[in-house]
């Protein structure tokens, strides 16, 4: 087991490098630099060269690529050139939101997708199957920046229940803590529902699947034999005997849910990470659009390492592949 | 009942409590003394030092209220050159020789930190202004500018270096900043954190920063040591960082904010039916434009230039895209400004009349384009691609160009990449636009020495032209200028250099319960401090 997780790190570390580089050459080669005062002819050229100079852009691709990645392993990852303040700082205000997002949706994800795929297994083939398999379908196959559009269309605006964007409320620091976790958790319901609900339809096909195939096999018409009631040998026997697969599936999903916040948090102005990457993005802000990067990549190969993990503690054959 | 049923009950009950409390602590009641206004804004505030952060118009606006300038600026350009009432400074006077301006500060101003606002803090602002370390964008409004001396707590003298129109726009450039705190700090290291600034934030203007949560709200607050008995009116105004249109539009209409800036014109006769809502509509200080690379040889000639004028409908464009809030522009000094050449003639929409003037420059038509010496009349039109109307109109000028045989390969590119390719000539032609001030110089676009770096992106020369522009701002009074602005503008008509599109006007929307608003090209928040909402009835 230490040996295949040695591995698996060192394949993690390598691919982290490998979206690093790629970022970063991608970033500087793509037509357009920083902008702003940096091409503002208005400004001297010994101004913006300064300026060049303070950012490190004046030295050769090469030498910016070696400094940044020398950087990137102290973990110093520079100053916004749009914020004039430490990347770190910039992604340490963000992440908060974004991990509250993420986890909120992962709720979302698991208790709809293992609920519903529970209720589809019981009686497969049913007309609640049936329609459970059509709207899956549907909401995976829908965009989650649509479906945040559409949810805050209908439940912000045409029946106004809740919030359409933000964190919080206006004057919410006012309120007592009650109120204000009341108010936070009105905020996150429409966006962890968007984010969280076609993941939830994507789950639920993979329980009923699993549950409906583990509901056939021989230790659970042994339990129904020894007499066990219908509900105990379904949450107490067969589902348990579905989750080991299962387990893969939450280590992806943590890597999916921090990734797929992007569009999100757009849609609901939440200020997280994917609206810092977003507007570092607009505004070519090199550094945050590295920091954010390594991120999420550091995000989804740790998710995806989990998976295995799971996975390869579940089942010995993986860890001797 | 099934325990997944009675879970997803549980789930949908929790829903529900959440959905009842989110629709009741949306709002906090209006205050009676004036109340929290509600904002919203595209971007976020980019930081508390103007000189840090000023390539923002948000920010710049923002932080007005916090640092107030010497002067206000006033709104009146469409009468004269740019007039002034009194901001920190109560007076003004310029010396007889014109190289001098004495500024005299109100008695009593304080810092919100209750220290007083002196003639240090105004000549320590042009120190930290002018320093090559600290880099602010506009430092070159302070070239003109000697020095500035001193005389007195409430004195401070500015020495230019000779008499020119712009003098008191320059001086004034810029809130005045905190000596005290600020001053602390070496300028080499201003650059450094950004975040110092915030944490030692200490204003003069009527508002404090109350809160600035990143990506979601600015709260400013009322500042009690502001100099203006009585002002502000509100408590609190609160800017929401709400970074689409259309979800600013909505939740106006849902009664979620009080103020919105960048109406879409489309949507400007719904808001103005509402009853409950007010329309403001005001002229911006900017014009949409073509310009023609006059290095390429296509567009060389000024006959194809006027051409290719006369053969854009740009009535067309402003009543498709604009629905009656914008018209077509004729001049690069807007139509509604004092220096506007009242006597131009607009280039008409004459497809025939293009026609027969690209026949006479040997462009003759054939196989449904046009050509000349074996090349077709073809050409690259830019523009950015995240600007929806210009998109919309740069598809509209393709079909019309069409129509006289001219082949137009739209190409919307990113903002960053279209200031590139233009700063470098490296097009055929650039659909885009320009903000302007109201010092009426037009070095920046058309001088020939700003071809090289500057924004004459289209390396438009004219040895007449260039001389006119440097007369203009030699002028110690602006208004003598209007003879030398009238032969620019009648040279840049017949020229065409640019073909110039449309001004647009900005639309902003409020609840009709604000009262005393007065956005206008100047300032969005003119005036912020009179704005209040009347308590519902």
């Amino acid at each position: 087991m230490g040996r295949y997780l040695l591995r698996r790190l060192a394949a993690c570390l390598l691919l982290v490098w490998l979206v690093l580089t790629g970022t970063f050459f991608l970033l500087h080669l793509a037509p357009g630099g920083p902008g702003g005062a940096l091409e503002d002819p208005r400004i001297p050229s010994e101004q913006r060269l300064r300026w060049r100079e303070l950012w490190g852009l004046d030295e050769p691709l090469a030498a910016q690529y070696a400094r940044f990645l020398g950087a990137a392993l102290r973990g110093e990852w520079g100053h916004s050139f749009q914020h004039h303040r430490p990347v770190a700082a910039v992604v340490a205000g963000a992440l908060p939101a974004t991990l509250l997002l993420a986890g909120a949706a992962l709720g979302v994800e698991w208790t709809a997708g293992l609920l519903l795929g529970v209720a589809a297994a019981r009686r497969p083939g049913s007309l609640f199957d049936e329609l459970l398999r059509f709207l899956s379908l549907l909401l995976y196959s829908l965009p989650t920046f649509w479906l945040g559009l559409m949810a805050v269309l209908l439940f912000s605006f045409r029946w106004p229940l809740f919030p359409p964007s933000h964190l919080a409320s206006v004057g919410a620091e006012a309120l007592p803590p009650l109120a204000r976790l009341a108010d936070l958790g009105a905020h996150l319901v429409l966006p962890a529902l968007a984010i969280g609900l076609p993941s939830a339809a994507a789950l639920a096909r993979f329980v009923r699947g699993s549950l409906v195939e583990t509901l056939g096999q021989e230790f659970v018409l042994a339990a129904r034999a020894r007499g066990l009631s219908g509900r105990r040998v379904l949450w107490g026997h067969a589902l348990r005997a579905s989750l080991a697969p299962l387990s893969q599936l939450f280590g992806l999903s943590l890597a999916f849910l921090l990734s797929g916040t992007l569009a999100v948090e757009v849609v609901f102005a939440w200020p997280g990470i994917g609206r810092v990457t977003f507007d570092a993005l607009a505004a070519r802000d090199y550094p945050v659009v590295l920091a954010t990067t390594a991120l999420s990549a550091t995000m989804v190969v740790l998710g995806s390492l989990v998976a295995d993990l799971l996975l390869a503690w579940a089942d010995p054959r993986v860890r001797r592949a | 009942m099934s325990r997944a049923l009675r879970l997803a009950l549980l789930c949908a009950g929790a829903l529900a409590a959440l959905a009842a409390l989110g629709c009741t602590r949306e709002r906090p009641p209006a205050a009676s003394s004036g109340g929290t206004l509600v904002v919203a804004t595209l971007v976020d505030l980019q930081g508390v030092n103007e000189l840090l952060s000023s390539d923002n118009r948000f920010t710049g606006e923002i932080l007005e209220l916090l640092f107030p300038r010497l002067l206000v600026e006033l709104p009146d350009f469409e009468s004269g050159p740019p007039s002034f009432a009194p901001g920190l400074a109560e007076s003004w006077e310029r010396s007889e020789d014109g190289r001098e301006i004495l500024f005299r500060l109100r008695p009593g101003l304080v810092w919100s930190d209750g220290e007083p606002l002196t003639a240090a803090d105004v000549r320590f602002t042009f120190e930290a202004q002018t320093s090559p370390e600290v880099a602010w964008s506009y430092a070159h409004a302070k070239e003109g500018i000697e020095s500035v001396e001193v005389l007195d707590d409430r004195t401070v003298r500015f020495r230019f270096r000779e008499p020119y129109a712009t003098q008191l726009l320059d001086a004034n450039e810029g809130g005045i900043l905190p000596r005290h705190v600020w001053g602390e700090r070496p300028f080499a290291s201003w650059r450094e954190d950004a975040d110092w600034f915030r944490d030692h934030l200490v204003v003069s203007g009527p508002f404090l920063l109350a809160a600035w949560r990143p990506a979601q709200e600015v709260v400013l607050a009322r500042n009690p040591r502001y100099w203006e008995p009585g002002r502000p009116r509100l408590d609190r105004v609160v800017f929401r960082v709400v970074p689409d249109q259309g979800a600013q539009l909505a939740q106006l209409l849902g009664g979620g904010l009080d103020f919105v800036l960048g109406v879409p014109p489309a949507r400007a006769a719904e808001i103005a039916a509402n009853p409950g809502l007010q329309l403001f509509p005001f002229w911006n200080r900017q014009y949409d434009y073509i310009v023609w690379n006059t290095r390429r040889p296509l567009f060389a000639d000024t006959a194809v230039r006027r051409a290719l004028t006369l053969a854009i409908d740009r009535q067309e464009l402003v009543d498709a895209l604009w629905f009656g809030y914008a018209r077509p522009a004729l001049s690069p000094l807007l139509s509604s400004s004092w220096a506007f050449h009242r006597g131009l003639e607009p280039w008409p929409y004459d497809p025939a009349a293009a026609r027969r003037l690209l026949d006479a420059a040997g462009w003759v038509e054939r196989d449904g384009g046009r050509v000349k010496d074996g090349e077709r009349f073809a050409f690259d039109l830019l523009t950015n691609a995240g600007n929806r109307v210009r998109v919309d109109a740069a598809v509209m000028i393709q079909a019309q160009l069409a129509r006289v045989g001219i082949e137009v390969r739209l190409r919307p590119i990113d903002l960053n990449t279209l200031n590139e390719k233009a700063l470098a000539h490296d097009f055929d032609a650039m659909l885009s636009g320009w903000g302007i001030d109201t010092s009426m110089d037009l070095r920046f676009a058309f001088h020939s020495e700003e071809a090289e770096g500057g924004y004459n992106f289209g390396g438009y020369a004219n040895p007449e032209v260039d001389r006119l522009i440097e007369e203009v701002q030699r002028q110690r009074d602006l208004a003598a200028a209007k003879p030398l602005l009238d032969r620019l503008q009648e040279i840049l008509h017949e020229e065409q250099p640019y073909t110039l599109l449309w001004e647009p006007q900005r639309l902003a929307a409020g609840r009709a319960a604000l009262r005393d608003a007065q956005p206008n090209a100047l300032a969005t928040f003119f005036r912020l401090e009179e704005w209040w909402l009347a308590p519902p009835p």
